[in-house]
């Protein structure tokens, strides 16, 4: 099983992005990932993908443009179920780009 | 169960948004499960970080702030009489929203809550039971609305 890791960032850091992290295990196990996620701030961000290594990130708080070249999705549609289907779409076109 | 009964309100007004975000976390300090510094924080939060979401009747928002602010986990929920103007979650909005219903969430421990926050996802994302929680006549029946929802 192809194991994907995504950070999930929000506002606080702590209610959105749990949601949304929650949301994406369930969504990306559905596809067949190993998934794990981490939850941050936007202020966190650099240090989080300095440190870590991700396959995408979900935000649902305006976030820097320098991602350091991870893509980036806004997580709206995900919070508010209208816009599941092509949240989906589009992280796996992502994932299936980097060979995963 | 983190919703709270003294936390559910209904037929409110309020003339701005910060008088609604001070006066609901107000029930909170009082019911001490957070910290005197909450209201400053959800209203600064909201000011950077808005919580407004778009729904289909009506839109709602779910302010909440920093761990920091909050001795223990509980969930309110108020319905307005008048909608009050938030800005959408995401800064992605055009223009502010109309909302009607606020949910505030004080966190202390977030890996802890996954199951209500869960929950509380699948709430938000639930245009029938919002309705029926905006169209209830008193706080108890609000209550009752929101709390199997939000159950293990």
């Amino acid at each position: 099983m192809a194991e994907i890791s995504i950070l999930s960032v929000c506002g606080s850091g702590v209610v959105t992005s749990h949601m949304v992290a929650n949301k994406l295990v369930e969504m990306f196990e559905d596809e067949g990932y190993d998934v794990t996620t981490d939850e941050c701030n936007p202020s966190e961000l650099d240090g989080y993908l300095t440190r870590g290594s991700y396959d995408f990130i979900a935000y649902s708080s305006p976030i820097s443009d320098d991602t350091h070249g991870v893509p980036a999705f806004s997580a709206m549609g995900l919070i508010t179920g209208l816009g599941e289907d092509e949240f989906k779409e589009e992280a796996l076109e992502a994932l299936h780009a980097a060979g995963k | 169960m983190v919703l709270r009964k003294e936390l559910v309100q209904v037929h409110q007004k309020y003339a701005s948004q910060e008088e609604a975000l001070r006066s609901i976390a107000q029930t909170f300090v009082d019911l001490g499960v957070v910290k005197e510094s909450f209201p400053q924080a959800i209203i600064d939060r909201e000011a950077v970080y808005p919580t407004g979401l778009p729904a289909s009747e009506f839109d709602i928002a779910i302010s909440h702030c920093d761990s920091d602010h909050v001795n223990e986990s509980a969930i309110g929920a108020v319905v307005l009489d008048e909608p009050v103007e938030f800005e959408m979650m995401g800064g992605m909005g055009d223009g502010p929203l109309s909302v009607r219903l606020i949910f505030m969430l004080a966190i202390k421990d977030p890996k802890a809550q996954v199951p209500t926050l869960q929950k509380m996802m699948a709430i938000i994302q639930n245009q029938q039971l919002l309705k029926d929680i905006r169209e209830a006549d008193t706080a108890e029946e609000a209550f009752d609305l929101i709390a199997p929802a939000l159950a293990e």
